[in-house]
């Protein structure tokens, strides 16, 4: 049938039936249908008058018609589907994961064995693309040097959408072992291919999985810390083939072994190890973890992370707001008396309209008080408030207090007295809707010893006391109970009175870009000044050392420098984004960003360069810049004004490697989805023999229009000349008859 | 929110009427039978005006000298610093031995009559843990260098390596609520009343000193050859000068915010 109708008409009887016809009739269809009729009326009638055969009148009446139609050039519009013949798009990944050596081979010699006999693409028109952290067109494979830091597979196929890579492409065919460094987003990309039309066929490189490997899977570690303080790194080892080894985690601090933790290999093939880590001196600090290798492992070079972490001593502003004279403020002051990068004022409600300000710099500081403006509020990083009720603190205070957590970014503490939560009138207040605790009815009779213990199941990184120690501590006065904590709220600290639910002493959340705290005791000092307690002990101290560095930690100043990635690898572009706020913390739009300020970028080896800052595409309050990191170690990073006064500064430390031996099995959940999802084929190196005939398979279609003039189609002659023969043969019977 | 100066609202025109208030407190006579440990245990407030009991020696005519004073200046300076200032202070005395561990849960200690003061090694040690611990200590009426002596004799035991050092004007202890200009002899109700001098044996001249921690933290704050003590508990007689019964509540006063405070 197919081919009937390709002879007869040029096209599928499939097109056929979805065409459309047309004809070309200069007085319309009604004027069509009375012409065939009358035609139709006066040669039938005739003819059968004449001949007084109705076979012979009807076949002539069909001649007459067909003639007739085809006098108005009826033509046919089909739409057809063609193969482009464009070009096929091969790219390989030309990273430093290729040269992993997987068991006999490496990924970068499969490549080459692939390519050696020339013949896997010898039929196609095909453009070579080595993808690293840039993708760059190749002549030959010999050109491949495995050696980029990154593979930016999303970026590379990116670039076939944008056109990039020639504006013909049929298909691609990605050989990859499937790492991705990309941040672009991976679906969007393989949804635009596939709109295109343009499949990804894909040959995955590599092992699934490695017979004899550990891996530092992965490092958490605050980037930025408060000089002095004490953070906990988490790390994941992972392993296979050394079930029942014993390995040694060797954590060093700017090459100096800080720590070693032995490890037993089980059965298991992942392990959570948390290492502290301080940091007493300022500045940026290298931090390594390190397994020693063992024997037979495959790859050596994921056995270590290194990163960078920088210890902050730009001084953080704390002001302590009480509405009584209490001892909290003295042993405050006492606790944070040590922490050189903390600037503490106390302000102190005396009498009635009358405050002791302490540790003001000058006369004018808090001398109306509590700050009365967003201005004078927001100049302080952390604020303290005690025993202030809601009488004391009103709506414009507390909004006040919120905008400074939630706009300003800055550290809350709200310490407990019978002038706090809800004894102090906040229930359904502003301030409450920044707690981390839910405040219920007033207990104005509450008054209990509670021993203070960390919350059961929670990690205990933000006050880090021994187990001895919190038994022996002495109780504390709660006159707040609360029980309830927000949803994504962090319970640090609860206080147990016989026979009652704990009580929620220490609660901490983020609000806004800030932070708050809630410690509902009413004598911390206790902890400072019971017999129980020698005067040596520093558990007091540390108990509100520990949340003021957590509360100043990242708190965000006026201007803000941010280095998108922690690891840097040699030759990597280093992606900087500057947000600047005004003195109340509004965001600057457009240019007003990065208006009269500079970035100085001083390299490793001392050259000073200055990246020039743009607004940002995706966010109208930032400047962006970026730079490549073409030496390994430390570059500074300056955001200067016009005056050459420092803003903002930070540190990128550049490493030989990136993270392309880390997970660096073949990834063909990743590959296979790339292929499936743009219609492609994925493929293991064994059927590339296949590859020619899939390419062809897969290239990329149009849809075009077809206008088939059906009066000139061998059809219709066909069709004239059968009737007119059918009709003869009628007449001649009857003329015998 | 908005600050004033209260300064002198808060001050002289005040004192004549907290006179006539305290005049109406009724404190039964002291008698030694009644002396002992009268320390609270159940602590609901945030300041206690605890003072410090040590020796066992009574005075014939005085009882106990740690206990001179007592109750009465105790509980009139009380109501003089509910009145004019917000600190939530417990309203009546509160007396605990300078040895006992109890002593750890109030901050601030007052002793007097330290002239003859004598500790144990128990006292000694434990006075040293709560000064060092945060404890702030006041001392109050004791005249002369004979006295002073004694009392230097007592704290080397407590801090051989500190010395007690007079305490400068322009520092915050005296501007902690009230600024205070001068150091003035406070003289006893006898004195006081008679008109004719101010001091006793030969301490003639008042001084204010201090021993200091490492920090600069006042620790200890030592009022010799004044009585803060008497004008407190006679500030209700109308024979007793207002001007020593109106700085002795300042200076009183501007020790407890000091010592809530540093």
């Amino acid at each position: 049938m197919n081919s009937f109708a390709k002879t007869f008409f040029g096209a599928d009887p499939q097109q056929i039936l979805a065409g459309s016809l047309q004809l070309d009739i200069p007085f319309g269809w009604f004027a069509l249908i009375l012409v065939l009729l009358a035609l139709s009326v006066v040669f039938g009638f005739g003819y059968t008058k004449l001949s007084n055969s109705a076979p012979s009148a009807i076949v002539r009446i069909a001649l007459v018609s067909v003639i007739a139609f085809a006098l108005f050039r009826p033509a046919l519009t089909i739409q057809s589907e063609q193969t482009i013949d464009g070009e096929t798009v091969v790219m390989i990944d030309n990273s430093i994961s290729m040269k992993i050596d997987d068991g006999s081979v490496s990924r970068a010699s499969v490549v080459n064995e692939l390519f050696a006999s020339g013949d896997i693409l010898e039929s196609q028109r095909v453009r070579l693309v080595a993808v690293g952290e840039t993708t760059s067109e190749i002549e030959t494979v010999e050109e491949l040097e495995f050696d980029s830091p990154r593979s930016n597979l999303t970026d590379a196929l990116h670039d076939v959408v944008a056109g990039k890579l020639g504006s013909d492409t049929a298909s691609v065919v990605l050989i990859s072992d499937g790492g991705n460094s990309s941040d672009r987003d991976t679906s969007s990309v393989l949804r635009q291919l596939t709109a295109s039309g343009i499949a990804v066929n894909v040959i995955g490189v590599g092992s699934e999985e490695f017979a004899n490997d550990i891996e530092i899977a992965d490092v958490r570690l605050t980037p930025r810390v408060i000089a002095g303080d004490t953070v906990e790194a988490r790390i994941v080892i992972k392993q296979s083939g050394y079930s029942g080894q014993n390995v040694t985690l060797n954590v060093e601090q700017d090459d100096r072994l800080i720590s070693n933790t032995p490890i037993s290999f089980t059965d298991d093939s992942s392990y959570v190890v948390t290492v502290p880590v301080k940091l007493d001196e300022p500045g940026q600090h290298r931090v390594s973890f390190t397994v020693d290798p063992l024997s037979n492992e495959l790859l050596a070079e994921n056995n270590s992370v290194t990163t960078t972490i920088l210890a902050d001593d730009q001084p953080v502003d704390v002001l302590h707001f009480e509405g009584e004279p209490r001892f909290e403020v003295k042993f405050l002051r006492r606790a944070l008396l040590d922490e050189s990068f903390i600037r503490l004022r106390s302000l102190v409600r005396t009498a009635e309209n009358k405050y002791y300000r302490i540790g003001v710099v000058d006369a004018d500081e808090l001398k109306d008080g509590f700050p009365e403006s967003e201005e004078e509020l927001f100049r302080y990083d952390i604020l303290v408030i005690g025993s202030a009720s809601s009488e004391l603190l009103g709506e414009r205070e507390q909004t006040l207090i919120r905008d400074f957590v939630a706009r300003r970014g800055g550290g809350l503490l709200l310490l407990g007295s019978a002038n706090s939560f809800a004894e102090g009138g906040f229930r359904n207040s502003i301030l409450a809707d920044t707690m981390p605790v839910v405040l219920t009815d007033k207990a104005r009779t509450y008054r209990n010893l509670a021993k203070v213990k960390p919350a059961p199941d929670q990690p205990r990184t933000l006050i880090r006391l021994s187990d001895e120690t919190w038994e022996r501590l002495p109780e504390l006065t709660v006159v707040n109970p609360l029980r309830t904590a927000k949803p994504g709220a962090s319970v640090v600290l609860e206080g147990h009175v016989d026979n009652e639910e704990p009580l929620i002493v220490l609660a901490t959340h983020r609000y806004g870009r800030g932070k708050v705290a809630t410690l509902a005791v009413r004598n911390s000092w206790r902890w400072q000044m019971h017999a129980d307690i020698g005067p040596d002990d520093l558990s007091h101290e540390t108990l509100m050392r520990q949340i003021t560095r957590w509360l100043g930690r990242d708190i965000p100043g006026q201007t803000e420098l941010t280095v998108k990635d922690s690891r840097v690898a040699l030759g990597q572009s280093v992606e900087i984004a500057l947000r600047s706020v005004s003195k109340t913390f509004e965001s600057l739009q457009g240019n007003e960003a990065y208006d009269g300020k500079r970035l100085e970028v001083t390299t490793p080896s001392g050259q000073i360069i200055l990246p020039e800052f743009i607004s940002s595409s995706t966010a109208s309050d930032l400047g962006e810049t970026s730079f490549i990191a073409n030496e390994t170690g430390r570059y500074d990073l300056r955001v200067v004004d016009d005056q050459d006064v420092t803003l903002a500064s930070d540190q990128v430390e550049v490493f030989a490697a990136g993270d392309e031996f880390f997970s660096a099995q073949r990834d063909s959940e990743f590959l296979g989805a790339i292929a499936r999802q743009t219609g492609g084929h994925y493929l293991s190196t064994a059927d590339t023999d296949r590859l020619p005939e899939i390419i062809e398979s897969t290239k990329r279609t149009e849809i075009r229009q077809q206008r088939i003039e059906i009066w000139k189609t061998p059809f219709m002659l066909c069709l004239v000349l059968g009737l007119a023969v059918i009709g003869w043969l009628l007449r001649k019977r009857g003329a015998m008859a | 929110m908005r600050s004033i100066a209260l300064t002198l609202t808060l001050s002289l025109p005040l004192i004549p009427a907290m006179a006539l208030i305290l005049s109406s407190i009724w404190v039964a006579p002291a008698n030694a039978d009644q002396y002992g440990e009268l320390k609270v245990t159940d602590i609901a407030h945030e300041f206690y005006f605890t003072r410090g009991i040590y020796g066992e020696e009574l005075d014939a005519d005085w009882g106990p000298r740690w206990a001179v004073d007592y109750p009465k200046a105790d509980l009139q300076f009380l109501v003089a610093l509910k009145r004019l200032t917000l600190v939530d202070g417990y309203p009546s005395d509160n007396a605990i031995h300078i040895g006992d561990p109890d002593l750890r849960e109030f901050p601030f200690l007052y002793v007097l009559e330290v002239g003859a003061l004598s500790m144990s090694e128990d006292d000694v040690v434990a006075l040293r843990d709560y000064l060092n611990s945060g404890g702030f200590l006041v001392i109050d009426d004791f005249w002369g260098s004979f006295a002073w002596d004694n009392f230097e004799q007592q704290m080397k035991r407590v801090f051989p390596d500190r010395d007690l050092v007079e305490v400068p004007l322009d520092h915050p202890v005296f501007h902690a609520f009230y600024d205070i200009k001068e150091i003035v002899q406070v003289p006893n109700v006898h004195n006081g009343e008679v008109g004719e001098q101010t001091w006793e044996y030969d301490g003639k001249v008042p001084h204010v000193r201090g021993l200091f921690d490492d920090d600069g933290r006042l620790m200890v704050l030592v009022n010799w050859n004044t009585d803060l003590g008497d004008a407190w508990e006679w500030a209700d007689r109308p024979t007793y000068p207002l001007r020593f019964s109106t700085y002795a509540y300042e200076i009183g006063i501007n020790f407890v915010v000091y010592g809530m405070s540093y």
